[in-house]
This record gives structure tokens, sequence and C-alpha cells, in this order.
């Protein structure tokens, strides 16, 4: 069945296509939450909100881009708007960011699995985390960010900075542990 | 590793990669799906239950105090009497037309008196008795006594017209006499009457006039009084030929056999008005939690926080009913708390360049409850001058409450974020009874104004259920809430 089909059933409440859609792009969605949450059940909790708005709003995806796109605005959105409402937001590191750490060979960076990235993205600081995947992964300008999250384009500059910093130090580390 | 070959990395091997969900999530999606129409639903059909039972309460308690819109300050609260203990009754009438109806019953009952009480005059004696029992107004007195002097000629014909032009009443108890002292006929005829056809006969007449020139009607007659006496009584009153004598030993027989009883409310039943007042407090509440089990109560030992309740308040519009001293106030209550936590967070331990950049953390996470509430109180008014004492009990109807904010899952050892449309939300949806009591200070400033300082008391719990395990959490708040309340 197409993407177009299943949409059109689920506009007209078939649990059948709305279960087949949920189960389509589940598991990608849950990868984005994922990386907007330190732990796994609040990214459970944002999929399911987040598809439930999809459900609520599929009358407003008008076709003209991809689905797929659609449906990952909506979590992020999701997962920002959880961000936001969790009035914790660390600014820990002050200063300069500290130089990266050049001692390692970019190979192996190879050996390092997607489940330890998405632990170290996770154990980032909310605010470091939110501004580093919008901008690394999902791809938006720091004049977006500061739109989404409320912020300021320095402070999204800054965190982004300060978030490279730690993931490249853990990065270093886990490489050095492996070794 | 450049900055680029960092975001790089991480793009690439995270961007379009899938995770295995759990198989419960899609049920949880579907419920959430037809649980937010539901929940719509219920929100709707809370406010309109809540309206209905305004409304109803209101009514009744309209209906019930103002009886059947009996206007009550245009009914005299004149009483019946029975012109049997002759000047004690005139003493006893309270006003001018009273009294004098009962002086001039006086002079007829002397008449009646005069007539001795044989078998030969007791009919025609009987005729003048009843119409002087019948009727306590001044124009069944007139017509009594033109019956009386037209006795000496036993005419029958003229008494029973003469009679028969007061009332039904009268004409339907005397009906024909035969003026000879035979009541025979009278006997037969009063023995086939019943008490509908009298009572019917009082219907026919839409309006009397009583002393003090209220106007009784039908509607302001008590239809079981009207009817209460039998007119057997009377008839064997007849056969015991004594006639007046014995109508005047039996005085309570005469009081009920008192036709018409026509008795209009004598008290005035509604004293009650209405007040509205907008309100506004400010609420200082703690909390306590207690856990259905072991496990969650476990969980509440595990928490290390501060809590505090700021921000608390309540507002709305209440409707109050006094009634004499008491009063009874419903109306709308919004009431918001927003909950403090501060609690520890313990980070991960990292260093960079030998110093820890990520540590324990206090985190301060809000949890706000808003509840909409329908109150039921009832107060008793101590006054003194503008001045009055109101303490007053009651409860608080639950209509709606939503809550958002973070809480602790075990699962995680963290705190998740939830607000009133995610489904982690774990606080009750239906919001129950709460229970309230305090004082009121009030002062009254004129124009159908008084002002009122109210201190209040209020219980009231709620339960989160997360997973498998449930918490009771018991809210008391002391309050203080200011209110002006117009007269309507």
């Amino acid at each position: 069945m197409s993407i177009e089909d299943l949409i059109q059933g689920c506009l007209q409440q078939d649990r059948a296509c709305q279960e087949e859609l949920f189960r389509r792009y589940s598991g990608k969605m849950l990868a984005v939450c994922r990386r907007y949450c330190r732990h796994r059940l609040e990214a459970e909790d944002i999929l399911q909100d987040g598809f439930i708005k999809a459900f609520k709003k599929l009358d407003q995806f008008n076709f003209s881009g991809s689905f797929e796109y659609w449906l990952r605005r909506i979590m992020i959105n999701t997962a920002l708007k959880n961000y936001k409402k969790s009035f914790f937001k660390n600014e820990l590191l002050s200063g300069d960011a500290m130089p990266y750490d050049r001692g390692v060979d970019p190979e192996a960076y190879d050996n390092l699995g997607t489940q330890d990235l998405l632990d170290m993205i996770a154990e980032l600081p909310d605010g470091y985390r939110a501004v580093f995947n919008m901008y690394a992964i999902e791809g938006f300008s720091h004049r977006e960010i500061s739109e989404q999250l409320g912020i300021q384009e320095g402070t999204s500059r800054s965190q982004l900075v300060k978030a490279r910093k730690i993931l490249q130090d853990k990065i270093n580390k886990r490489i050095k542990s492996v070794a | 590793m450049s900055k680029n070959s960092i975001d790089k990395l991480f793009k690439d091997r995270l961007a379009n990669i899938e995770e295995p969900y759990p198989e419960h999530l899609w049920s949880n999606v579907a419920r959430g799906i037809s649980g937010e129409q539901k929940r719509r639903g219920a929100i709707w059909y809370s406010w309109l239950l809540g309206a209905l039972l305004l409304i109803g309460l209101g009514g009744g308690l309209y209906l019930y105090l103002t009886g059947d819109g009996l206007d009550t300050d245009s009914v005299n609260t004149h009483e019946n009497r029975v012109p049997t203990h002759k000047g004690q009754e005139a003493a006893k009438a309270t006003d001018t037309e009273n009294a004098s109806a009962y002086l001039e019953t006086d002079k007829l009952d002397e008449e009646l008196t005069n007539n001795s009480p044989d078998s030969e005059s007791s009919s025609t004696n009987t005729n003048q008795n009843v119409t002087l029992i019948d009727m306590t107004n001044n124009n069944t007195l007139s017509s009594s006594h033109k019956s009386n002097q037209l006795n000496s000629e036993s005419s029958e014909n003229e008494a029973t017209k003469l009679i028969s032009s007061n009332d039904g009443w009268s004409s339907s108890l005397i009906g024909t006499g035969d003026g000879e002292g035979n009541s025979n006929g009278l006997d037969e005829r009063l023995e086939d009457q019943n008490v509908g056809e009298t009572t019917d006969d009082i219907k026919n007449n839409t309006a009397l006039e009583f002393p003090g020139s209220s106007v009784f009607n039908e509607s302001n007659m008590i239809p079981e009084k009207r009817n209460a006496r039998p007119a057997t009584e009377l008839i064997q009153a007849y056969r015991n030929t004594r006639g007046l004598q014995a109508l005047e030993e039996d005085s309570d027989m005469l009081t009920r056999v008192n036709p018409p009883v026509l008795e209009p409310y004598s008290k005035k039943r509604f004293v009650g008005h209405w007040a509205v007042a907008p309100v506004y407090g400010v609420d200082f509440a703690s909390r306590s939690m207690t856990s259905k089990g072991a496990f969650g109560e476990a969980l509440i030992n595990q928490r290390e926080s501060e809590e505090k309740l700021v921000n608390a308040f309540t507002t709305g519009l209440e409707l109050q009913l006094s009634v004499r001293k008491l009063a009874l106030t419903t109306g709308l209550y919004y009431s918001q708390m927003n909950e403090r936590v501060n609690y520890i967070l313990e980070g991960t331990e990292q260093t960079i360049d030998g110093k820890p950049v990520i540590g324990d953390l206090e985190r301060s996470v809000v949890n706000r409850h808003q509840m909409v509430m329908v109150p039921i109180h009832l107060s008793y008014r101590f006054s003194k001058g503008p001045w009055a004492l109101e303490p007053y009990v009651g409860v608080n109807i639950g209509l709606s409450m939503k809550s958002s904010g973070e809480l602790f899952d075990y699962k995680s050892l963290s705190y998740i974020s939830y607000d009133e449309t995610s489904q982690n939300n774990p606080y009750n949806d239906t919001p129950g009874l709460s229970y309230q009591g305090g004082l009121a200070l009030c002062y009254r400033s004129g124009f159908g104004q008084e002002w009122f300082l109210r201190s209040s008391y209020r219980l009231f719990n709620d339960t989160f259920t997360k997973d498998d395990y449930a918490i009771d959490q018991n809210y008391s708040s002391l309050g203080l809430m200011l209110g002006c309340r117009f007269k309507l």
C-alpha cells in the first residue's frame, strides 16, 4: 500500500491504516526522538505524543513534500516542546571552548558503534543535545534553532561548540578505553 | 578530528537509523487517538453536568422556598375566628372591622338566645346559627341578621333566599328548611350531600372579601382544611335538637366545621435573597504522599527533594442564597497550584582537563495543577450592625483537573516531563471532592454590597498512577479569600 493510500485511510479513521503507518515509521521516528532525550522511555513517550499529534493533524499534510520529513518535524517539535517544559537548562561550561584533541587516528572512529554515539548524545546536557541535534544532524541554521528554542543565536553557537567539545572528549575516552 | 568531522560522524551514523520499538507503543497511540476524543467529550459533559447541577439546585431551592409562587407580601395574616366566646372573641379581634363584626355577632347571639331552641323553631334557629358559624365577614353577618328578623315569620322562602344569597356554603348546608320545625327535609339533604359538592360550591365563589380588605381566592385556600370537616358532625348537632346551645358548647367542632376554612399562609415563608460574589484568594498549600503499595512507598523515600507549593490561588464566582441566618453558597471556582520541587539530580561524572564539568545538579521543576470546582458550602451568620461572622463548611465538587510538570520514573531513575495531553500524564482525570471549611468576616458597606474576607482550610487528594504503582498525594491548603457580595 502506498503512503498516499495509507494517509487517505488514516484520514477516514481506518484503524488498520493508522497502525500500518505507525509501524512503517515508528522505528525511524523513535531514533529521532531518542537523540533528543536522555532516556529511552522519555523518547517513547515523545514518540507516542508525536504520533497522536500527527494523526490529529494529518489533514494538514498537503502531499507537496515528503511525509517522512513532515512526520520527523512533528517529532522534533514534540521533543523540543518537551525540552522547553523541563525547566532544566544547563549552562555548565563557561569560558572559551577548549581545543579539540587531535591525538586520535580518524580511522579509529570507525570502531564506534551507533549505540555508543547515541549514548554520548544522551549524556549531553539537554540544551546542548538539542542544539547539536538540530544543527549537526537535522541541518537547522542557528537562526532557526534560536527561534525554535527561544534562545539567542550566540547561545546556540556557544552551546554547539560546547556540545562538540564534550562529544569529542567522550569519543576520545571511548577509543582509548577500547584500545 | 575537526568539528565538521564530528558533525559528519554523527550525521552519517545517526540520521537514518531505526530503533526497535516496543509492541505496546501502538496500543498506547491507538488509545491516545480515541482517548483524545473521549477526553474532549468528557470535559464537555462535565461542564454541562456542572451547569445543570447549578441550575437544578438553584431552581429547586427557589421553588422550595417560594412555595407555589404565592406572593406572601400581599396576603393578610388574618386568622379565622369563630364567634363562640362572644366578648372574648371581640376583644381578640385585631382590627376594627373584625371587632365590629364580632360585636355584631354578639347581638345576633343574644337575639338567638332569646329564641327558645325548642323543636318548633329549631330549624330556623339552626339556620341562623349556621349562618353565624358559616361566615365571619360582615356581609354574611348582616344577612344572618336579616334572616333572624325574618325568623318570626318562619318564612321558608324568604329565609332561604336571604341565606342562600350569602354563599354556596350557607345555602347548601341550610337548604330549604320548612320553617315549621321539621328538619327532616334538611337532614335528608344534608346526608345526601358530600363534602365534594360543598367544595364545589365554594369554588364557585371565586373571591370572598374578608375584614382587612384582603382578597382571598381559591388559590389561597387550603383544600384539605376546607374539606376537613364533613357535614355529618353538623347533622348530628342538628339531631341533638339542642341547636345553638350544642354548637356553642362544642367550640372545637365549630372550629372544624367553620366553613369555609379560608386559611391563608399565616407566615411569610420566603425570607431569602440571592447574592453574587466574585472572589479571589491565595492558598498556602502543603502536600504529603502516601502509597498504595510497598513499592510506591519505597519510591517516595527514594526522593531527595525539597517541595514548595507556590503561587497557589483560587478565583471564581459565587452564588449565595440566604435564608434568615443560613446561607447556601455555590458557584464556580478555578484553582491553580504551582508546585515547585527542588531536588538533586545526579549527573554523569565527566572530567575535562582535570575539571569536573558535569556533577550533581540541582534541578527545579514546577508541577502545575489546575482545577475547576463547584462549591457547595453552608454557612451560618452571626451579625452585629454592619459586621458579621460566618463560619462555613462544605465540599467542592471537582469538574476538571489538568496537570503538567515532571515526575519521577523509576525505570530510568529520572524525571520525565508530561502535560495534560501526554500519554504519561499520571494524574487522575476525574477529580473528586475536596472538603473545605473556615470563617468569614463580613462588612456590609451599603448599596446592597457586602465585603468579606474568608479563611479557608481545604483538604483534597489526588492519585497518580504510573506503570504498576500508584501514589496518593494529599494536599491541604490554608487560604485567604477576598470577595464582594452583591445582593440580587
